[in-house]
């Protein structure tokens, strides 16, 4: 029986979470090889450590989707076959200058009753747009949307420019980007997010790392870390080439499969070899290229200052255009000690990501509300991640194109080579689980087709 | 648990029947003249009713003991083997019995002990059936009992006013059915009769006791006492009731409506009287010992006054059986059974308290 | 079927107005007051903070919020009482359960005394699965968008007395119930129908067996002759 060569590029979620369901699925023997050009598996799920206590934050990715009470959710029930225990998260209050916002009565005695219903009214009208299972569906609701509309549109559409604000504010963290650079779909999703009936949030206790460490104990592959691929091309009878430099050494394999898992902007470092695969990449990178941004400000106290004022696991600021603020603490059962993670995004994570490490410690600081300014005398340690381009502005593009066409960017004379990216779907976890169960669904068929051919 | 109304009754049926045993076969035949003629007084009818009595006790206890070991976890299976195994080791002892107590040309009388070995296997197989076919069972077995009779010519069998068969598988067979001393035909009724009461009169715990059989028994007592009276004041019953008269042998319709109606009445009375707390008298202590050792009892008191006749008889170089119902005037033979039964009892005791268990035990350990 | 009404008494009612600042301050003695009634649990969420056991419930709001909170509190205790009222009638039944067990595998005459006894447990299960439906749609009720203070309360207080998972419990617990009395009744009517059956089976093996007996006694006698 022949063995199947498959390489992974980019070891990141996408790429184990590729590698995962190839050899869970696998009906033929497969050989498989993962290339990461960093020293450590995981992408951008990320969980950091203190030095001064043994406090765990998260660094990258802050939480998972949960759409179990619509649908069925694979990446739930991947986190669940795994064995690791959850955390529900969630946060409904916006500190808005120094007062907390966190319903309806909220805003209409902050904002004012008029800037109150033209809340209800947007939520109303975006509800009626994206249904739940609409929502769970997601190309169900981008193709709906009138084509080329951006998100910005809508909020003009918001009458009172309290309202207008608020909302603004409560999705910047999410959408990582301005509203004029995304989708109307993609901006009514993170909007909607908000609404517990269409998902739910959670997180990994321990750390959401753990879920990479569980898929990495058990994909059965070879791991080349600190490989950097400089170069895809075709090789001999139908396979590709990777070229994949380390220690100053250009290495060189074939393989009958290549799956590149990257974002845009590291796919952009690639050399893709042969006119039609080049121009492929290309068209693709261009039509997906729509870098949103991150920047991670962490800072443990000596002790969780800000309860019981702040209790939900996350709140948003009005600050930086308007941040998510996380109590990382509540993801340590028992913790005495008390950690803020700020998740800033779009204009504001790139224009600040120029600053220092402790400029923004101390930015972090200063945009705490009044009631826990005092918070200052608690610091012990801060940490900073800078995640540039890191996601999509606008996944699947302004224009969504065929799933097949995203996922086999060059069908023809390089059917092997295949793209997985959670900026083909939602920018999410969820997303590039589900591009990757499609790209090794899609492997396996091959290899169990063509070797039902030879037999 | 033992209910002091069944020890009660059955030492009554056992008493009656170790004194009319005694009187029978000591001094004169029951009903008829002999010396002292005690037997043809209207004081010794009652004595009558021991055998019924006591049959009808063999199917309640039988039921009772089913209920017991269900309740116990036992599984029917056990349960069959126990009761089949006990109804053949009472045949078998029924004809061990005969040959030893009384003559070897006596084996197939058909007795008590081979009748109750028989009932046990009949109950053992019609267990499953519901209480409405046992009774009709029971119904057909007494209406169908004079028909049997007059098939099988009974008075051929009893001319010498005991029941003395031919050794013809024909008679031996129509003894066992309906010719014997104590036949299957109509005698079956008594058990099957005590088997279908016994959940009527002694409920499960938690139950309620139903009035039915005391209604029957005295719907049963008045039909025969209607036929008494009528007979007595010069009339007769209709001759196709079949009624024909009050005697134990042949056991006439009459006389089983009227002893197992009297049966029916006394036994949920006396479950009033006795079992209502758990006092323990000295009534209950001695019915006690009788009750458990029926079967003892039974075979001794054969042994304690029929042995010594043949003894007697050989050592006078006669037949052995020349001094049978005429060793002793009636008056001195109830004065040797009310003896043998005051002895009885602190014997048996004697035998329980030494761990001594009689041959009930060993039907135990052979069948259960 | 008849229903069998959970007690309609409301629990003790606390209202104290008070402005977001003044409810901490507070708090510590709405819980001790409301520990009289039992085990307390307590919420403190945006501004407002409720503190209950199953006999009293204190609520700490601000003045114009009031009548909402009061009545999503008021809702989530009668919920968390009728629950509780099902839970310990589910647990009674226990005991009965792995009694009757062993008649959902077989049923045989001695068993028949117990058919009443089981029929009255099938309808009480039953009564129960009933209860729990009525109330199931109240419990995992998706949350009001955009909240208010009121739902967010009610939210929380449901999710911290995991009313929605004890229901899905109960809902086991009951399935197992309904098993074995579904089972108990089918065998427990089996056994009848074959017991009737029977009956009449056995009243034809009498009659024959008289029959059988004449024939047999003639013979004997007959070939005796």
């Amino acid at each position: 029986m022949r063995t199947w060569r498959v390489a992974i590029v980019g070891g990141g979620p996408g790429g184990l979470m590729t590698a995962h369901a190839v050899l869970r699925d696998a009906r033929a023997p497969v050989e498989l090889t993962i290339y990461e050009a960093s020293e450590r598996l995981g992408g951008k799920v990320l969980t950091g450590s203190f030095d001064r206590l043994p406090a765990r934050y998260e660094a990258g990715a802050a939480e998972f989707y949960d759409y179990s009470a619509v649908g069925p959710d694979p990446l739930r029930e991947l986190v669940e076959d795994l064995g690791l225990p959850i955390v529900r998260m969630g946060g409904a209050a916006l500190v808005s200058g120094d007062r907390m916002v966190a319903n309806v009565d909220d805003i209409r005695d902050t904002l004012g009753a008029e800037a109150a219903d033209a809340l209800v009214e947007f939520d109303r009208a975006a509800r009626d747009a994206v249904g739940p299972r609409d929502f769970y569906r997601g190309d169900v609701a981008a193709t709906t949307m009138p084509a080329g509309a951006r998100f910005d549109v809508a909020l003009a559409r918001i009458a009172h420019p309290a309202a207008r604000r608020y909302v603004e504010q409560l999705v910047h963290s999410d959408l990582a980007t301005e509203p004029a650079r995304t989708s109307l779909a993609y901006g009514l999703d993170n909007y909607l997010m908000n609404d517990p009936s269409y998902l739910r949030l959670y997180a990994i206790e321990g750390g959401n790392e753990r879920l990479i460490a569980g898929l990495d104990a058990r994909i059965r592959a070879t791991r080349r870390l600190r490989h950097r691929v400089g170069r895809i091309d075709a090789g001999a009878k139908g396979r590709l080439r990777v070229t994949a430099s380390h220690a100053g050494r250009d290495d060189r394999e074939e393989y009958d499969f290549v799956v590149v898992a990257l974002p845009v902007e590291h796919l952009k470092t690639i050399e893709f070899g042969g006119a039609g695969l080049a121009g492929a990449l290309r068209r693709h990178v261009a039509h997906h290229d729509h870098p949103a941004h991150y920047l991670r400000i962490t800072i443990l106290f000596d002790r969780p200052f800000w309860r019981p004022g702040l209790h939900d696991s996350f709140c948003m600021l009005d600050r930086f255009g308007g941040c998510c603020l996380y109590d990382e603490s509540v993801r340590d059962a028992g913790a005495t000690h008390g950690a803020l993670g700020w998740l800033l995004g779009g204009d504001a994570a790139v224009e600040l990501g120029r600053l220092a490490d402790e400029d923004l410690v101390a930015a972090a600081l200063d945009s705490l509300p009044g009631f826990l300014a005092h918070g200052r005398r608690h610091v012990l340690e801060g940490r900073v991640h800078r995640w540039p381009g890191a996601v999509s502005a606008m996944p699947g593009g302004l224009v969504r194109l065929p799933v097949d066409r995203c996922h086999q960017p060059e069908p023809v004379e390089h059917p092997g080579l295949f793209l997985v990216g959670d900026y083909l779907f939602d920018s999410t976890l969820n997303g590039v689980l589900d591009s990757a169960e499609h790209v090794a669904g899609w492997i396996t068929d091959l290899t169990a087709t063509r070797l039902e051919a030879v037999a | 648990m033992r209910y002091p109304s069944i020890d009660v009754l059955r030492s009554l049926a056992i008493a009656m029947m170790v004194i009319v045993h005694f009187v029978e076969n000591l001094s004169a035949w029951y009903g008829s003249p002999g010396d002292g003629d005690l037997t043809a007084h209207g004081f010794w009818r009652p004595t009558g009713l021991a055998a019924p009595l006591f049959t009808l006790l063999t199917g309640v206890s039988y039921r009772l003991w089913v209920r017991r070991r269900e309740a116990r976890g036992d599984s029917d299976e056990a349960i069959t083997r126990s009761s089949v195994r006990r109804g053949l080791f009472l045949i078998g002892l029924g004809f061990v019995f005969n040959v030893l107590v009384w003559l070897p040309e006596d084996t197939f009388n058909w007795d008590v002990l081979t009748f109750i070995g028989a009932a046990l296997l009949l109950l053992t197989a019609c267990r499953g059936a519901s209480s409405g076919p046992l009774l009709l069972a029971a119904v057909a077995a007494v209406a169908v009992s004079p028909a049997l009779r007059e098939l099988a010519d009974y008075d051929s069998f009893w001319t010498q006013g005991y029941f003395d068969p031919g050794l013809t598988l024909g008679d031996v067979g129509l003894g066992f059915l309906c010719t014997g001393y104590f036949p299957v035909f109509p005698w079956i009724a008594f058990p099957l009769v005590g088997y279908v009461t016994a959940p009527a009169v002694f409920p499960v715990r938690g139950g309620s006791a139903t009035g039915w059989p005391m209604v029957a028994g005295a719907a049963l007592v008045a039909c025969a006492g209607t036929a008494m009276v009528a007979r007595s004041a010069g009339g007769e019953p209709p001759a196709w009731l079949r009624l024909q008269g009050w005697t134990m042998f042949p056991a006439t319709v009459e006389y089983v409506c009227g002893t197992l109606g009297a049966a029916l009445l006394a036994l949920p009375l006396a479950h009033r009287l006795l079992d209502r707390g758990t006092r323990d008298t000295m009534l209950t202590r001695v019915a006690g010992t009788f009750s458990r050792h029926a079967l003892s009892i039974y075979l001794l008191h054969h042994a304690v006054h029929i042995w010594p006749l043949w003894i007697w008889g050989a050592a006078a170089g006669a037949d052995v059986t020349t001094h049978w119902q005429r060793a002793l005037p009636a008056p001195m033979a109830l004065a040797v059974a009310i003896l043998f039964l005051v002895c009885a009892y602190p014997l048996f005791r004697w035998l329980e308290a030494t761990g001594r268990d009689g041959v009930e035990g060993l039907m135990r350990w052979l069948c259960d | 079927m008849t229903h069998v009404d959970t007690p309609t008494t409301e629990p003790e009612l606390l209202v104290v107005e008070a402005r977001p600042e003044e409810v901490a301050g507070l708090s510590a003695a709405a819980i001790a007051w409301v520990a009289a009634g039992g085990p307390v649990q307590s919420i403190a969420l945006h501004g407002a903070a409720v503190a209950w056991s199953p006999g009293r419930a204190a609520i700490l709001v601000a003045a114009e919020r009031v009548e909402a909170v009061r009545a999503a509190v008021l809702e989530f205790c009668r919920h968390d009482r009728d629950l509780r009222a099902i839970e310990a009638d589910v647990a009674a039944g226990w005991p009965d359960i792995e009694a009757d067990a062993p008649l959902a595998f077989e049923f045989r005459d001695r068993d028949m005394d117990r058919r009443a006894g089981l029929g009255e447990r099938f309808r009480r299960s039953v009564a129960l699965r009933a209860r729990l439906a009525r109330l199931a749609p109240h419990l995992d009720r998706p949350p009001l968008h955009p909240p208010t203070l009121a739902s967010q309360v009610g939210e929380r207080l449901r999710e911290r007395g995991r009313l929605a998972e004890r229901a899905g419990f109960l809902d086991g617990q009951l399935a197992v119930h309904e098993r074995v009395y579904d089972l108990c009744g089918q065998r427990a009517s089996d056994w009848a129908i074959a017991r009737r059956s029977r009956g009449l089976e056995w009243a034809i093996v009498v009659l024959l067996a008289v029959e059988t007996v004449l024939i047999l006694v003639d013979l004997l006698a007959a070939g005796g002759t």
